[in-house]
């Protein structure tokens, strides 16, 4: 516990002390001398605790930074052994959250406090390992973190190490994952050396990654950068049906939940292996049943455009009506523009009751959600294109709404005559832009930070 | 772009089951990263030259810093004055016999009427009575007593008694015990209540932007008043925001009120175009009102229901939709004016039997798909087709439930991202993406000490910034703000520590001190709970409001707190504002007070600008604003004593701000730079003295200089600006505010508990001159004794003008000896110390010490007597003893004890004559017998003493020191050994001599049964016997120097014997 003290307080004793007694008035330190009762203890300790929580609450990290220092020494006045194994684990979020907010605090002094609340609490042993893993990695320590893990992975202690069975199946996750990292650093560094010893040392680093990955991509979860990096894994090595077997049980294995990564993969996986429309097509239907506003139905658009079946255009329509009603495509060109087309389609070859059936179930909606007068006075003022493309899509429906559709003829009218009107326009637009490229170089300077 | 999903999403397990794991603590929001994955290396880019991955965590530790503009909350409104302040105290149970007097006495007609009219006839408490009516009226005083609090046993009366006892059963109309036991009940369900209740979930403040402008923005500020919380009011609020300043608040002066038919449980507002509409729900009543920026306020349509509505939620997508859930579980959406559809309808819980009939629903990214919760979890449920339903979020393992989680509150987060939802539970946080069930994006705890019923999101305002959640909890007043980015691009990605934002309960501390009983009425005013509150956000400004429960709005502004640069400009704005406040503060209304200084005279625009500068630069140099101020002002010293005195007398506290303010306004602007820094000083002697309310005080003198100091050193604390502390401008205004308060408190009658008794007669008594003499002699006396203090001196009481003392003669001492009863006695002997010598006697423990001590006494007179016979013999053994200890005693000693065998036979044998005769004597009163020994020691002590012949037996082996110790002891054991020698001859010669021995084993073995039974343990006396063998072992070559030896020894071992057995005796509970 020295060594935290040192760390969360390079300062020498003397000054500590003097902070904690004039302020403080906890009444734990005015007797200097002797033990106290265990209740006072635990009164002084809670007091403290509370004191410490109130300050971090409301980001007073320094003062936090005192109470907390005070609160280790109480502990370890009564025999820290002996600690709760949850007084530990709040020892630690404490501290470790203390010593973020410093601004002098160093590596080494968070290395100290991984390391010695690690073995405070013997019941938090693998999570603060993962902990401690995640901050060399975020720091750029690869191979401590990897030493760190595997410290995690071989810890034993009876039932303990049981009941901390999920923490150890993401440790033996990202212990496959950095693995895999390795060979990545190893493919590319010996890309130009001859095949035989670049393939000796990958291969030991493919085969540690790939045990570990397999397997835990075999429990049910999301493991997206898991799953990538095996499949990268297993493309490199040409083993297709196996990558392929891994994504169809990723994406469709019912025990897993409902990822639409995990579609995406299989669907990226089958076109960067030129699979078939058809197989392309029924993995994004198996999408779309699920994901109905992903952004891929667009892609499914035009698949189902390509193939030049009328029931494939019908199913078109539906797809991309059914994307346009979610809030979050409500204003996309490209949406509309498909709907559009789809539209346009379907009425060259003659199948304008198709569109209506399908128009009419959602009219009542389609006019409240879409094609209200005061969003096109908003988007009159935003998105003039978009009103455009809606008013004629409504044109297209046969629809009549004429006051909606005023409004964006009035607004040709004005574009092709008034200037000043386009003035002001241009002047929001131009607006609008300078913020953007402003967020934009706040955005550098913060990264370049 | 909502429409993008993120490319990777963070590992997660999952796991199916009910949770397992128990809630542990309330500090797992800190210290974790929770997960880690790359970002910028793509997993195909494998061509390319390697660079390190850069690994992004779940939870960042960093985010925006908010900071508080002011210490503490401060008063929107002016305060409801008939609010019904409910108590900070949670309710008791077992209350309930208050609670039935209050009723009995209260509301006796509903109590007694029914028995009251049966038994009129037979009981009468008029004057008049008929002839077979019971006259009552001597009951009237005792009844006309019951009003005041007053001793039970005083005002017994046992007619009374008796008629209870007679009549308690009948004449009540609910008899007692049913109504207690369900008072009981009631009261355990209110104090549930108190601690949560479900209903106010969501809020009932609503803050409605109308329109917005270039510098100010029109909004409207919806809230609940009125006992009842029955009234709602429509109150115009403008915005005004001034560049970098905080925005202000302008209220219109007349809100717009409506009363209802209910209390008010939740507002929800939907989307606001032109117009929008704002329903209000209360428990069997759900109304819409529209709003717009040019009309007032209107009710559209009420909706009434059978069981209790618990939900209404506007739609963010289309103006006019509403969802409303019951409590039977049934879920509408409500489209104004064209009525109801049922879409929904659930018995039971969804997941689980949680018991509880709470259900609640929010729209989704889709119009028609509705999320559909209860405790147990949440469903989205399409509305045009019955199958479309799926999991949303399910308490369990995946999303790392513990035990006993349930959901509070759903709430669709649509103004942050299209397809998030936020899903709280007393213990956690959760994001859910519609697109991934069950898996939650980001995992909270918030560490919130009551469950958050309330919760408010405010999207970032360009896409580097966080988006916020703001939770609130009802009882704790707790708002907590969370920050998090992502979902888009990129998977959720918490940002920064939770941080907690100010609550009224706390303000005082940030206050003057205030007398005692107002403190009390304002603690307990600002501790009513929280029933809504509401978060806007305008540019670097972010001002929350908080509704309590008494109907009083408070509000606070948070600055987001960018670089070093900017604020160096800020925060000495911030204290310029304050001074433009305090100078039209006292002329202006209270209500415009929140704004004045946007209005305010630009004619001081340049002393304040060049000021400005100024300031700054020494705030920023130091960060110590307090210090440097001080050591600069002049007018310290007067200040001070200002200080001092405020905090003597509390009276003058009011008077004396409002003083400091009227001074503010008259003097120049340095000079009130000087009096804020002494504001400062002063919150520093007030919170030592004034405010154990809450533990943030001490929090604050922390922050105070020390730790300022040492800061100082370190670069980023000085980047950031100190906590505010406390300023006029929020004194002023909390002062206007807590007036009316203050004001209806002190008007109130003070209703008296105790019947007061007159005692004017009493003062009548004192004449006034003698009491005014004594009073001149007191003083006299007090000046007297502090010249005599400041000399150090005493003060004699002849000096004094005070009455003679009495002088009380020294009593007769008193003679032990006249007192021969067996306590004085004792007592006589406990004042001497010798308590535990005495009990030995009374009780014959130390006879066989006696008796050796005697034997002994005698054995040396004998000595004494034979050497002044043959004193060659005696001389010349004393030599021999010298020379060789060891052997050749035998002929002396025998020679010596031949000699010596009659005389001492004989005079034993009278002294234990003595001793036996006087046995029965002994029995009585063991003081007896000690004043004979000790007769006899004085007796036969001298000549021994006297004898020259006695100290060359004592002298060669003795060491001085132990002559005190072992002397008695060792003539006891020496004459022991020369008895029992000498007794086996004589044990066939005399029958004095032969049942000594015996007479004395029973008598050690007789005392014990009189003693507690564990005295006769064989232990005990085992050693007792131990020591007599071996004394007799050891005597027989008899030699007195040899004896002195061994009974040297002996002493030891007894001694230690003895030592045990005071342990022995006091466990015996003497």
């Amino acid at each position: 516990m020295d060594d935290i003290e040192a760390d969360v307080f390079p300062e020498d004793e003397r000054t500590n002390w003097e902070l904690l007694k004039n302020p403080i008035n906890l009444h734990f330190y005015k007797n200097d001398k002797g033990v106290h009762t265990e209740i006072f203890f635990l009164k002084s300790n809670r007091k403290c605790l509370k004191r410490i929580r109130d300050a971090m609450l409301l980001h007073n990290w320094q003062e936090a930074a005192v109470y907390y220092n005070s609160y280790i020494q109480a502990l370890e006045a009564r025999n820290s052994i002996k600690v709760h194994p949850m007084a530990s684990e709040i020892t630690w979020r404490i501290g470790t959250e203390i010593l973020h907010h410093l601004p002098n605090a160093t590596a080494e002094d968070f290395n100290a406090v991984y390391e010695q609340l690690k073995n405070n609490g013997v019941k938090n042993f693998p999570k603060i390992c993962l902990e401690h893993c995640f901050h060399l990695l975020l720091n750029g320590q690869m191979e401590e973190a990897k030493r760190q893990l595997s410290i995690g992975e071989s810890w034993r202690y009876g039932n303990f190490s049981i009941a901390q069975g999920d923490t150890k199946k993401i440790i033996r996750g990202y212990c496959g994952f950095l693995d895999y990292l390795k060979w990545c650093e190893k493919k590319s560094s010996t890309a130009g050396t001859d095949e035989a010893s670049r393939n000796h040392e990958m291969h030991s680093y493919f085969r540690y990654a790939s045990v570990t990955l397999k397997d835990i991509i075999s429990q049910p979860g999301v493991w997206d950068p898991f799953v990538l990096s095996y499949i990268n894994m297993l493309e490199f090595y040409d083993d297709e049906d196996g990558a392929l077997q891994i994504l169809k049980n990723y994406a469709y294995n019912k025990e897993f939940p409902t990822n639409p990564n995990a579609h995406v993969y299989l669907y990226q996986f089958l076109k960067r292996h030129n699979a078939p429309d058809a197989k392309l097509i029924s993995s994004l239907r198996i999408l779309h049943s699920l994901v109905p506003s992903h952004e891929l139905m667009l892609d499914l658009c035009s698949l189902l455009l390509s193939n030049n079946h009328m029931s494939d255009i019908e199913e078109a329509l539906t797809v991309s009506m059914d994307l346009l009603e979610f809030s979050s495509w409500k204003c996309d060109m490209k949406a509309w523009s498909c709907l559009q087309n789809i539209i346009k389609l379907l009425k060259q070859k003659k199948r304008k009751e198709v569109v209506l059936k399908e128009w009419h179930a959602r009219r009542s909606l389609w006019f409240s959600f879409h094609f209200r007068i005061p969003l096109a006075r908003i988007d009159m003022l935003e998105n003039v294109n978009l009103l455009q493309i809606k008013s004629d899509v409504l044109k297209l429906l046969g629809e009549h709404f004429l006051e909606y559709r005023r409004y964006a003829q009035n607004l040709k009218r004005i574009s092709e005559s008034k200037t000043d009107e386009c003035k002001f326009r241009d002047g929001m637009k131009k607006r609008r832009k300078e913020k953007i490229e402003e967020e934009e170089k706040k955005m550098e300077t913060k990264k370049s930070k | 772009m909502d429409n993008i999903f993120p490319h990777q999403l963070y590992p997660h397990l999952y796991l199916d089951g009910p949770p397992e794991e128990e809630a542990k603590h309330n500090y797992g929001g800190w210290g974790s990263y929770e997960r880690v994955r790359t970002v910028g290396v793509g997993p195909y880019d494998a061509e390319q030259p390697w660079a390190r991955p850069k690994f992004e965590p779940q939870h960042a530790m960093s985010g925006e810093e908010w900071l508080p503009v002011k210490p503490a909350v401060t008063p929107l409104l002016p305060p409801y004055e008939d609010a019904k302040v409910p108590s900070v105290d949670l309710l008791d149970p077992m209350d309930f016999p208050d609670h039935m007097q209050y009723f009995y006495q209260h509301y006796f007609m509903d109590a007694f009427s029914t028995m009251g009219h049966l038994l009129q006839d037979d009981f009468s408490f008029k004057l008049k009575r008929p002839k077979d009516a019971l006259s009552m009226r001597w009951s009237s005083d005792f009844i006309n007593g019951l009003k005041y609090k007053r001793c039970e046993y005083a005002n017994f009366s046992k007619k009374i008694r008796c008629m209870h006892h007679l009549l308690r059963d009948i004449v009540s109309d609910v008899p007692p015990s049913l109504l207690s036991s369900l008072l009981y009940e009631e009261l355990t369900t209110q104090r549930e209540r108190q601690q949560f209740s479900a209903e106010t979930t969501g809020g009932t403040l609503g803050f409605v932007a109308l329109h917005e402008d270039q510098s100010s923005r029109e909004a409207c500020l919806i809230y609940p008043r009125g006992v009842g919380m029955d009234q709602i009011f429509f109150h115009r609020a403008v915005q005004q925001f001034n560049d970098d300043k905080p925005p202000k608040f302008v209220m219109q002066a007349q809100p717009i009120a409506f009363y209802l038919n209910g209390s008010i449980r939740q507002i929800s507002h939907g989307k606001m175009e032109d117009e929008g509409h704002v329903a209000v729900r209360s428990d069997y009543f759900c109304g819409v009102w529209v709003l717009g920026n040019r009309t007032k306020p209107r009710l559209v349509e009420v909706i009434e229901t059978k069981d209790p509505f618990s939900c209404v939620t506007g739609s963010p997508h289309l103006p006019n939709e509403f969802v409303v859930v019951n409590e039977r579980g049934a879920a509408y959406l409500w489209t104004v004016r064209r009525g109801l559809q049922k879409f929904r309808e659930e018995s039971s819980n969804l997941y689980f039997n949680a018991k509880s009939p709470w259900r609640w629903c929010e729209f989704s990214g889709h119009p028609r798909v509705i999320v559909y919760a209860d405790r147990t979890g949440a469903e989205l449920t399409d509305i045009r087709s019955h199958e479309g339903t799926h999991t949303l979020f399910r308490i369990g393992k995946t999303p790392g439930c513990v035990s006993g989680e349930r959901v509070i509150i759903a709430k669709y987060l649509s103004k942050s991202h299209a397809h998030h939802h936020l899903i709280n539970t007393q213990f956690s946080t959760y994001i859910m993406d519609e697109r991934v069930p069950s898996v939650p994006m980001l995992k909270w705890n918030h560490m919130m000490e009551s469950p958050p019923i309330f919760a408010c999101d405010l999207p970032g305002q360009t896409p580097s910034q966080t988006c916020k959640l703001l939770l609130g909890s009802q009882r704790t007043q707790e708002i907590m703000l969370l920050q998090y980015t992502g979902g888009r691009q990129h998977a959720c990605q918490t940002q920064g520590p939770i941080q907690r934002l100010f609550n009224p309960k706390e303000c005082l501390s940030q206050l003057n001190l205030q007398l005692p009983h107002k403190k009390h009425i304002a603690q307990k005013r600002l501790n009513a709970p929280v029933t809504g509150f509401a978060a806007v956000q305008s540019k670097d400004h972010m001002s929350v409001f908080q509704l309590s429960e008494t109907g009083d709005v408070f509000f606070q502004t948070l600055k987001l707190h960018a670089d070093q640069t900017t604020t160096s400009k800020d925060v000495p704005e911030q204290v310029v504002s304050v001074e433009r406040i305090v100078e039209n503060g006292e002329t202006e209304n209270f209500q415009i007070y929140a704004h004045s200084d946007g209005q305010s005279s630009q004619s001081d625009s340049e002393t304040e600008g060049c000021q400005l500068s100024e300031t700054g630069s020494i705030f920023f140099q130091t960060s110590d604003l307090h210090r440097v101020q001080t050591t600069t002002n002049k007018d310290i010293p007067e200040q001070a004593v200002s200080v001092e005195r405020i905090v003597e007398n509390g009276e003058h506290v009011n008077f004396k701000s409002h003083a400091n303010s009227d001074v503010h306004s008259s003097q120049s602007d340095s000079e009130i730079e000087g009096r804020q820094a002494v504001l400062g000083h002063l919150e520093v002697i007030d919170n030592v003295d004034v405010d154990h309310l809450n533990a943030l005080d001490t929090n604050k003198d922390i922050s105070k200089d020390p730790l300022r100091s040492s800061i100082g050193n370190n670069p980023t604390c000085s980047t950031r600006p100190p906590n505010p502390s406390k300023d006029p401008d929020l004194q002023a205004a909390w002062n206007e505010w807590f007036k009316p308060i203050f004001k209806k408190a002190s008007a109130k009658k003070r209703h008296s508990h105790f019947r007061r008794i007159r005692t004017d007669d009493l003062n009548g008594l004192k004449g006034k001159k003698p009491y005014k003499r004594v009073e001149d002699h007191l003083t006299r006396l007090r000046r007297d004794l502090q010249e005599v203090m400041k000399k150090k001196e005493s003060l004699s009481h002849g000096v004094t003008y005070l009455p003679h003392l009495n002088v009380t003669p020294v009593p007769d001492p008193i003679d032990p000896d006249h007192w021969d009863d067996d306590l004085s006695q004792r007592l006589a002997a406990s004042w001497e110390g010798n308590w535990k010598y005495w009990w030995e006697e009374k009780l014959g423990l130390n006879q066989a010490k006696k008796i050796a001590a005697l034997r002994r006494k005698r054995q040396r007179m004998k000595q004494a007597r034979a050497r002044h016979r043959i004193s060659l013999s005696g001389s010349f053994t004393s030599s021999v003893k010298n020379q060789e200890s060891d052997f050749g005693w035998s002929s002396a000693g025998s020679q010596f004890l031949d000699s010596n065998d009659e005389t001492l036979e004989k005079s034993q044998s009278t002294d234990m004559e003595e001793w036996m005769s006087r046995s029965e004597m002994r029995k009585k009163s063991p003081i007896m017998l000690r004043r004979f020994l000790h007769d006899q020691s004085t007796v036969g002590e001298p000549e021994p003493g006297q004898s020259p012949v006695r100290s060359p037996l004592q002298s060669p082996l003795r060491r001085p020191d132990q002559d005190l110790l072992t002397s008695p002891s060792k003539s006891q054991s020496s004459s022991r050994v020369e008895r029992l020698i000498s007794s086996t001859p004589s044990v066939a010669v005399g029958m004095d001599s032969g049942p000594r021995p015996s007479s004395l084993t029973s008598k050690r073995w007789k005392n014990p049964n009189s003693l507690p039974a564990s005295q006769t343990s064989t232990q005990n006396s085992a050693p007792v016997d131990g020591f007599s063998l071996s004394q007799v072992h050891l005597s027989s070559p008899t030699q007195s120097s040899k004896l002195s030896l061994s009974s040297q020894r002996v002493h030891q071992i007894r001694s230690s014997s003895q030592a045990s057995q005071p342990k022995k005796k006091s466990r015996m509970g003497f």
